[in-house]
């Protein structure tokens, strides 16, 4: 049965109480629901991630001229020729 | 530290170098060219290579390797740093010290071949002011070729 305060209205106390403990209920069945929920997905996303990690390559490494890192680089009329233009220019430049 | 010439004597030390780096894929290909090819090649003499090693312990800590084509060109054929000493420089300061040998020997050239993931390979050759261009003989184009011109020499006095 409701009381009534000093001043003949609900005093609000009594009413709050069981509200407070519906809402907190309410929150602690949540978060129940969400540990076993996390309990039952955590390690599913934790070995997913991990296999996906995996699965990708850290350097899309792809392959470079045959001669590079075999201790063969040779130079070919291609190259010599970029090498001597750059000697050149420096050549030109300090003569400038 | 120490640097010096690598010779047949250093033989062990080079089949047991180490310079595999995790997520760098071509430190795999520069660890097994090294392991397999370098020794022979060095005795043979055709290449020339020089080492950097720690002086308490005699540990080999970092190599450049190079061939001269010609007179005026030198290729450089591979740089490493051994597992565990990245980032000390030990790179730079060898290949500062084979452009100092080079230039006293009147080339004009350095060239060498890095792959285009190869980001402290590039750097390096930034630092000492490298013309850097796509190899023009990779089909892939993944490759560049770095070039680092000799520094105009100061004229001397009556010339």
């Amino acid at each position: 049965m409701a009381t009534l305060g000093p001043m003949g209205r609900h005093s609000g106390t009594n009413l709050a109480r069981p509200a407070a403990g519906a809402v907190l209920g309410v929150v602690a069945l949540a978060v129940g629901k969400l540990g076993r929920l996390s309990s039952r997905y955590l390690p599913r996303m934790e070995s997913s991630l991990k296999a996906s990690r995996d699965r990708i390559d850290p350097i899309a490494y792809q392959p470079g001229a045959s001669d590079l890192h075999s201790l063969n680089f040779t130079l070919t009329p291609e190259r010599a020729a970029i090498v001597t233009r750059h000697i050149e220019e420096a050549k030109k430049r300090a003569s400038a | 530290m120490l640097i010096r010439n690598l010779g047949p004597a250093d033989n062990m030390l080079l089949e047991a170098f180490e310079c595999r780096v995790y997520r760098q894929p071509w430190t795999d290909e520069v660890q097994a060219a090294i392991r397999e090819g370098l020794p022979e090649r060095v005795q043979a003499g055709a290449i020339q290579a020089l080492g950097l090693f720690d002086e308490q312990t005699g540990r080999l800590l970092s190599l450049i390797a190079w061939t001269v084509p010609n007179q005026e060109i030198w290729a450089v054929q591979a740089l490493a740093t051994a597992t565990g000493f990245h980032g000390r420089q030990h790179g730079a300061t060898l290949k500062g010290e084979l452009l100092k040998r080079a230039w006293a020997q009147d080339c004009y050239a350095v060239t060498s071949l890095v792959h285009r993931d190869n980001e402290a390979m590039l750097a390096i050759n930034k630092r000492f002011q490298a013309h850097i261009e796509l190899d023009p003989t990779d089909p892939y184009r993944n490759t560049m070729l770095c070039t680092i011109i000799r520094p105009e020499r100061p004229s001397s006095p009556g010339k």
